[in-house]
């Protein structure tokens, strides 16, 4: 569904990617996995446009997208739930959820989808006036994971999304993606935590230091030394 | 000492001279006045902002609180010129230091709008005074009056602000070298980290306030003198708009720019006098194109302008001289298939052969000192130029440390020896090293100056572009290279060295540094058990004998050797010592 | 009672200068030191349109309208986008370069005496007398309190109640995310844009009649309208409104108590104190927290 091949991309003179090849099959939840500063985030950020790569090609469905304005790509139907959240912070819980359904046109549908995630987060229908400045940083996650669903994504990609959550919190939005798979959503999860994304993946790249030096099913991953060394605490 | 200066008395020269080309048209003579009034105003701003990097729209004000003052104090009050530029100095530099103070809390465009409205209240203000002579302004001001003469012609004011200005020129100039200046500089890159770092932010930001203050006020009173009737109007935001284009047209930070700015921009209006085009157009286009595009001023635009377009002929040029003046038949070549490889030798023709291998941007010529002085040795000195370098071909294959080696084993083999020495140079280290991994058996023992080490050199990206450079810029690969010559140069090596250099085949100019990244050899040095001798200057700021530790530590005969006060490449740089230590260490038994 | 109301209408004119620069600001993060000179720019226009090719007025105010709203796009679109990573006062500078040009360009085209020429641009110039109070507003004054009101309650409706108007909110606190949102972030810039310009241009074209229509006409305004922002705390979109009939008022009676001549230093004393003391404005927030 998702390709990149030997992708590039530099911040100003400091090369981010060297190069970067993998590929997402669609209906699959695939990890990338990696060290901080490995190039994770600056994989996803190049996918929706927020950079531009100077070398390489990125297509979704058949279709280049590398370099074009993140507006159109998420009207592909690629959502990117950036890491450090990035809400809305003087706009209510529902005015963030209504910003992430902006692509969509039929009224209905938008409002079908707030009551899904207040469904899924019913902390945030509690809170559904509150401005997001204000809601504590695990209500804050579930909010920018809740808006990134507000979309009907097609591809969903997250960057770390367990990133300052507690353990039953992330369980649950973990849950959510396995359950947004079986409903026909493909998801490309950028995590520290690899443990827990392994689990829930059926394939997996490790990116170190803006190359992928290894890719494969999560299951045999989760069995790499190299991997368990590195990344699972030994 | 003459040298730091060179620019400012070029400078000053240059002004001295210019009226006596324009005797007979005094008012062009006047017009230079005025530029170089207005670069005084416009270095003080570029102090605040191309420095300091505050921000200001309201700098006519201070010019007119010197203005005034002086004017008032002259015509009124009959006080000597020279105090009373001092005295406007001064005056204004105290507002400088009043509205600095609010000024330290606030940045961005607060800082723009406080500075703004600063500048035109002080605008109304006067103009609201009738003493001052209200909105009409104020006439008769008095001519300099300097110990007694009575400074009136154009060209006498003209040669007292010409003295003026390079005093205060050379002021900032001293000013911006000094600790206040590398204050201001790290207070403009991040306030967070000057902080941090231990600089009192608000010390050095008033201190940018007042000597901009300063220098407005004199420029005002030389200006008041000068015209000898000022208005309000004169000094209204239309000129703190025009001091701030002055400058980033010029380039801001640069003392050079400031002059540029400034002729630009009391120049064109006199170009353009006759059409009837409103100045404003012109320079609020210039304004913006500027920003746009050359957001660092026209005079580094110039700069980069004479890099890239002067240097490239007078490259392509001497590059052709050099190919004419090597004469092919009187030069010693070994092919190799289609390569030719150029060579010279010295020293003993019957003594033990000894391999000379350059580095990069280098030629056989790096070692021409080394073989001048094996004469009396029993040694035969080789230096090749490696293929892609000096006077050898350039082959098409990829640029790697291994192709170099495959190569230099083709020369070698050439000479029919059973044993050989080595000596390797920087990259030609790392040559060697593969050289010596392939074949070593052959060899007998081997030099290493200063080379890169087995793990490989990495080059931070940053500095690629400026590699690139080098293919066209002889200027400035010179200086890059001097470090590795004596202060005293008589066969004037380092012009011989630099012409080498730019022999290099194009593409070596960046590849050699990739592939000095690309090889490991650590786990193949086990099988090298000839002994080895690193030498590494204390003062080579590139291989150091840190970086070398793991290289030596991994062969079994090698040892490492610190010079004293020596670079990169004792070879060039003390060739008698350099010989003494390959001759003591070749003679050296086996214990 | 009299005074009041012509502080409020002269707080109106300044509310609706602030409302622009404001709107400008918070979404693109620059001020826009041409602001005033963009508003007097197509005031000219209007007016040529009016004295020159004979439109009838209301047309020739539409086509002035229309001028601005394309000035500040193309404005936001080829001068300050490219740089907007450079630097804020880069972008800072080039204002201030369209300031000058556009002074420059209205010089070259109109000379300068156009000073002289014509009143009355827009306004129906009829006196009432309204309420047992004996009120003078004329209709132009009626028309600016109308006018302001209704594209004061217009914006914030806009803002709060419609899809582009949460996109505008959403791009000025968060670009990347806005983005991510599939919001256009470059077009709202550009729609910020030429909504602010046409609120200079209106501005301008209401304040015509009194200060005649010359390069320098909105000098002033754009100074109080300035004052306005800052006394409103320069982020917010209330404060302004607030800020500008408050120096309205302010001015006014300052005119009548102390000196008429004074009213514009009163508003560049009003800046510099507050810029002191408080630089969040009466109603501002002291500075952003980032989510």
């Amino acid at each position: 569904m998702l390709k990149l091949t030997d992708v590039k991309l530099k911040y100003g003179y400091v090369e981010a990617l060297k190069g970067i090849t993998l590929e997402i099959q669609e209906g699959t939840i695939t990890s990338l996995l990696g060290a901080n500063g490995a190039g994770k985030s600056t994989t996803l950020r190049a996918v929706s446009g927020l950079n531009h790569i100077y070398d390489g090609e990125i297509s979704f469905m058949g279709e280049a997208i590398h370099n074009r304005s993140t507006d159109y790509i998420v009207k592909q139907g690629i959502i990117h739930c950036p890491e450090g959240r990035k809400l809305f912070p003087d706009l209510s819980v529902y005015e963030n959820l209504l910003a992430g359904a902006y692509v969509i046109k039929d009224k209905e549908r938008v409002k079908e989808n707030i009551q899904r995630v207040y469904t899924l987060f019913p902390i945030l229908s509690d809170r559904r006036k509150q401005m997001a400045g204000t809601l504590s940083g695990g209500e804050q996650q579930m909010l920018a994971v809740g808006r990134s669903l507000m979309a009907d994504p097609k591809l969903l990609m997250l960057d770390e999304p367990s990133l300052g959550l507690a353990p039953i919190i992330f369980e649950q939005i973990f849950d959510t993606l396995i359950e947004l798979k079986s409903a026909g959503t493909t998801i490309f999860l950028v995590e520290q935590n690899a443990n827990a994304a392994l689990h829930i993946s059926d394939y997996a790249y490790i990116i170190e230091v803006g190359k992928i030096p290894l890719e494969g099913p999560a299951s045999e991953l989760l069995k790499n030394d190299k991997v368990k060394q590195k990344y699972l605490g030994g | 000492m003459m040298k730091k200066y060179k620019n400012m008395i070029l400078f000053a020269v240059a002004l001295a001279i210019l009226p006596l080309l324009f005797l007979n048209q005094t008012f062009l003579i006047s017009i230079f006045s005025q530029v170089l009034i207005f670069s005084i105003a416009a270095l003080g701003l570029n102090i605040l902002i191309g420095y300091a990097g505050q921000i200001s729209i309201g700098h006519a004000a201070f010019m007119a609180l010197g203005a005034y003052l002086s004017a008032v104090l002259t015509k009124n009050y009959n006080f000597p010129f020279l105090i009373t530029i001092f005295l406007a100095g001064g005056f204004s530099g105290l507002f400088g230091l009043i509205l600095g103070f609010p000024a330290l809390r606030l940045t961005g465009f607060y800082l723009a709008i406080a500075t703004m409205a600063f500048g035109v209240a002080v605008e109304k203000i006067i103009g609201a005074s009738d003493y001052l002579g209200g909105h009409t302004g104020m006439t008769g001001v008095p001519n300099p009056d300097l110990f007694g003469f009575n400074v009136s012609s154009d060209l006498g004011k003209y040669y007292l602000i010409c003295v003026i200005t390079v005093i205060l020129f050379l002021f900032a100039h001293n000013l911006l070298q000094s600790r206040t200046g590398r204050a201001f500089k790290a207070i403009r890159e991040s306030e967070f980290a000057a902080r941090s770092s231990g600089i009192n932010i608000s010390k050095y930001k008033l201190i940018a306030f007042i000597i901009s203050a300063v220098y407005g006020g004199i420029a005002g009173a030389l200006y008041a003198h000068t015209i000898n009737y000022i208005a309000p109007t004169d000094f209204a935001l239309g000129l703190s708009i025009n001091l701030l284009a002055m400058i980033v047209v010029g380039g801001l930070a640069s003392l050079s720019g400031n002059v540029i700015g400034t002729i630009l921009m009391v120049a064109i209006p006199f170009l353009f006098s006759r059409i009837n085009l409103p100045m404003s157009i012109i320079f609020g286009v210039m304004l913006i194109l500027v920003v746009l595009f050359f957001p660092r001023g026209l005079s580094y635009a110039l700069y980069i302008f004479q890099w890239k377009y002067l240097w490239r002929p007078y490259v392509w040029i001497r590059k052709r001289l050099r190919k004419m003046q090597f004469k092919e038949d009187k030069s010693m070549f070994v092919k190799l298939g289609d390569i030719k490889i150029h060579f010279e030798t010295g020293g003993n023709p019957t003594g033990e052969p000894v391999f000379m291998v350059h580095g990069n941007f280098a030629s056989w010529r790096w070692y021409e000192p080394v073989l001048k002085r094996l004469n009396q040795t029993d040694y035969r000195g080789i230096a090749l130029d490696l293929p892609g370098f000096g006077d050898s071909s350039h082959p098409e294959r990829d640029i790697s440390i291994e192709n170099y080696a495959k190569e230099l084993e083709g020369f070698i083999n050439t000479f029919n020896l059973k044993k050989i020495n080595l000596v390797g140079h920087s990259l030609g280290g790392a040559v060697c090293l593969r050289y010596a991994l392939n074949n070593p058996d052959r060899i007998n023992k081997m030099l290493l100056i200063d080379p890169a080490p087995a793990d490989g050199l990495v080059t931070p990206e940053e500095y690629y572009p400026v590699l690139k450079s080098y293919q066209n810029n002889r200027g400035l690969l010179k200086m890059a290279l001097s470090g590795m010559i004596t202060s005293d140069d008589p066969e004037r090596l380092l012009e011989k060295l630099t012409d080498d250099a730019l022999l290099m085949d194009q593409r070596a100019f960046t590849e050699n540094a990739r592939a000095l990244e690309r090889y490991h050899y650590l786990d193949e040095l086990l099988k090298i058990n000839f002994e080895v001798l690193f030498l590494v200057g204390d003062k080579d700021s590139l291989i150091t004998e840190a970086l070398l530790k793991p290289t030596v530590q991994r062969i079994k005969n090698a040892r490492i050797e610190v010079l004293k006060d020596t670079g990169h490449a004792v070879n060039v740089q003390n060739p008698d010592q350099f010989v003494t230590i390959l001759t003591d260490f070749l003679k050296e038994k086996k214990i | 009672m009299q005074q009041l109301i012509l502080g409020l209408r002269d707080g109106s004119l300044f509310a609706l200068v602030a409302l622009g620069l404001v709107i400008i600001h918070r979404t693109t993060g620059v001020l826009n030191f041409a602001y005033g000179h963009m508003g007097m720019f197509a005031a000219y226009i209007t007016f040529s349109c009016y004295a020159f090719f004979g439109f009838p007025l209301l047309l020739a105010i539409l086509m002035g309208l229309l001028f601005a709203v394309v000035l500040g796009m193309l404005t936001e679109k080829f001068l300050l986008r490219p740089i907007r990573n450079l630097s804020h006062s880069a972008m800072l500078i080039i204002t201030l370069g369209m300031l000058m040009t556009l002074e420059g360009t209205a010089l070259w085209i109109w000379k300068q005496d156009t000073r002289q020429l014509p009143n009355l641009i827009s306004g129906k110039p009829l006196l009432i007398n309204i309420g047992e109070i004996f009120l003078v507003i004329t209709r132009q004054d009626l028309l600016i309190f109308i006018l302001t009101a209704v594209i004061v309650f217009g914006t914030f409706f806009y803002l709060k109640y419609t899809k582009v108007g949460l996109a505008v909110r959403a791009s000025s606190q968060h670009e990347e995310a806005a983005k991510l949102m599939g919001i256009p972030v470059g077009g709202v810039y550009g729609f910020a844009w030429g909504f602010g310009t046409a609120l200079s241009a209106l501005a301008a074209i209401l304040a015509a009649p009194k200060t005649y229509v010359h390069p320098n006409m909105m000098l002033n305004l754009q100074i109080q309208g300035l004052t306005a922002a800052v006394l409103g705390g320069f982020d917010s979109l209330p404060g302004a409104i607030v800020g500008g009939l408050l120096l309205g008022v302010i001015e006014q009676y300052v005119g009548e108590w102390i000196s008429a001549d004074l009213k514009l230093a009163v508003a560049l004393i009003i800046i510099i104190i507050l810029l002191l003391i408080k630089p969040s404005g009466i109603l501002g927030k002291s500075s952003k927290r980032r989510v």
